[in-house]
């Protein structure tokens, strides 16, 4: 029940990212909030949902978007195997937290992607990626995840109300 | 075994991440999408087709309210062009009583011509990458269309890119500056400069003419020469830089795209007839 739950709430997430948060585009960049509920999901909740729904939901992605299938599958697994691994040594009750997890995550994911991609012969330039879009989306996403932080903390984490 | 059951889980996520290398590895050989795949991006696109809708309402209705002083020095800038044009049919019609007295001579000659065999569909984009990498999107397309991989995709401004995949009721679109593909072009000036360009991943087209003593400016239109995958005459972009390299006796070009990757709503795929 609680896999469906969070299920939903992954599809929901996915749907809305890649159609109506088009409208709330920056600079013609938009957060990445599959990866922000998949960080926020590990850090508060268990580390499992970022593990089953990152593969699924980053394969939907792959396959709709991407050039090679399986890239986002593979980053989303490990950004939720190393917050996991990390996350006894950050404090929960302070802001602070999800604004560096989320930063260091975001980069990470980033550069991830793009290590995969020129391993698999794309000829992209890291400089150019981070002048374009990436600084901007670690901006967006950490602001996104201040803002969610609030509701994950108050839900899950001091009511003790595990999902 | 004891180490094996202690670090069950650790196994399984190594496993897992075996198996995705294995799939990467397996779709960069195979660009093909299996039926498997057909059907998760259709289930995924019946809850997207409803939502884009809304967005487009919102947009449409909602926003666009906030734009005004916009619109209107949008809409005087599109009758001045609009009266521009309607010159330019003027002097076209006289064209075309030229070539249609030509064209009945090819019908004397029983000559068969390609050009004009084309089906237009007028698609809506269901879906956008979200991760910013690519500018890749997704469509809604019928199965009665039939629309074939690799048919262009264009819309208003110029070329767009082609079709990458078909699933059952969705396909996905790679733009022409995130593709690796060559689109054959010629320059609209003097139509003897041919060449090739390609995405170079940084929002722009690379490529090179195929006469390195083509005298080719920065500014000149570039339009798909029809040697390619997609037909003739189609804007791509205008040269922004020419560069010579003595080394390798080509001449490579720059090209700006007319299109604007990052707000494309509607896109009319051209489908090659029988």
């Amino acid at each position: 029940m609680k896999y469906i739950l969070v299920f939903i709430f992954f599809f929901i997430n996915f749907v809305f990212q890649t159609t109506l948060l088009q409208y709330f585009s920056i600079f013609g960049v938009v957060p990445n909030t599959t990866l922000i509920l998949i960080v926020l999901f590990s850090f508060f909740c268990s580390e499992k949902y970022g593990y089953y729904f990152g593969v699924a939901f980053g394969f939907i992605q792959d396959i709709l978007f991407g050039n090679i299938i399986g890239i986002s599958a593979v980053m989303y697994l490990t950004t939720a195997l190393i917050v996991h691994e990390i996350k006894e040594y950050i404090f929960k009750d302070t802001l602070l937290s999800p604004v560096l997890l989320m930063i260091l995550m975001s980069f990470y994911y980033h550069m991830g992607y793009w290590l995969i991609s020129r391993l698999f012969g794309l000829d992209i330039s890291l400089i150019n990626i981070f002048k374009e879009f990436v600084l901007i989306e670690v901006l967006y996403n950490t602001v996104i995840a201040v803002i969610l932080y609030k509701i994950f903390y108050n839900n899950f984490y001091t009511q003790r109300r595990y999902i | 075994m004891w180490w094996i059951r202690r670090n069950k889980k650790g196994l399984i996520i190594i496993a897992v991440i075996i198996i995705l290398v294995i799939v990467m590895t397996l779709s960069y050989l195979n660009k093909d999408i299996n039926k498997i795949e057909g059907k998760a991006g259709s289930v995924v696109t019946f809850f997207q087709v409803p939502l884009v809708k809304v967005g487009n309402a919102l947009n449409e209705n909602v926003f666009s309210i906030f734009r005004f002083k916009q619109l209107i020095q949008e809409n005087q800038a599109l009758s001045e062009e609009n009266a521009e044009l309607k010159q330019t049919i003027i002097d076209m019609k006289l064209d075309r009583a030229e070539t249609e007295s030509i064209e009945r001579l090819q019908d004397a000659i029983n000559y068969y011509d390609l050009e004009g065999n084309y089906d237009y569909i007028t698609t809506k984009i269901i879906a956008y990458d979200g991760s910013n990498w690519f500018n890749k999107f997704t469509i809604h397309i019928r199965k009665e269309d039939n629309i074939e991989r690799g048919s262009a995709v264009i819309n208003g401004d110029g070329l767009v890119g082609r079709i990458k995949d078909i699933g059952d009721n969705w396909a996905s679109v790679v733009t022409v500056v995130d593709d690796s593909h060559s689109v054959s072009f010629k320059v609209l000036r003097n139509q003897n400069f041919i060449g090739l360009v390609s995405g170079n991943n940084q929002g722009k087209l690379e490529g090179y003419l195929i006469d390195p003593e083509a005298d080719v400016l920065i500014g000149d239109e570039i339009v798909t020469s029809g040697l390619g995958l997609f037909k003739e005459g189609i804007a791509i972009g205008t040269i922004e830089e020419v560069i010579k390299d003595e080394n390798h006796l080509l001449k490579t070009v720059i090209v700006e795209p007319h299109v604007n990757f990052k707000s494309l709503d509607r896109v009319i795929v051209i489908k090659k007839g029988i």
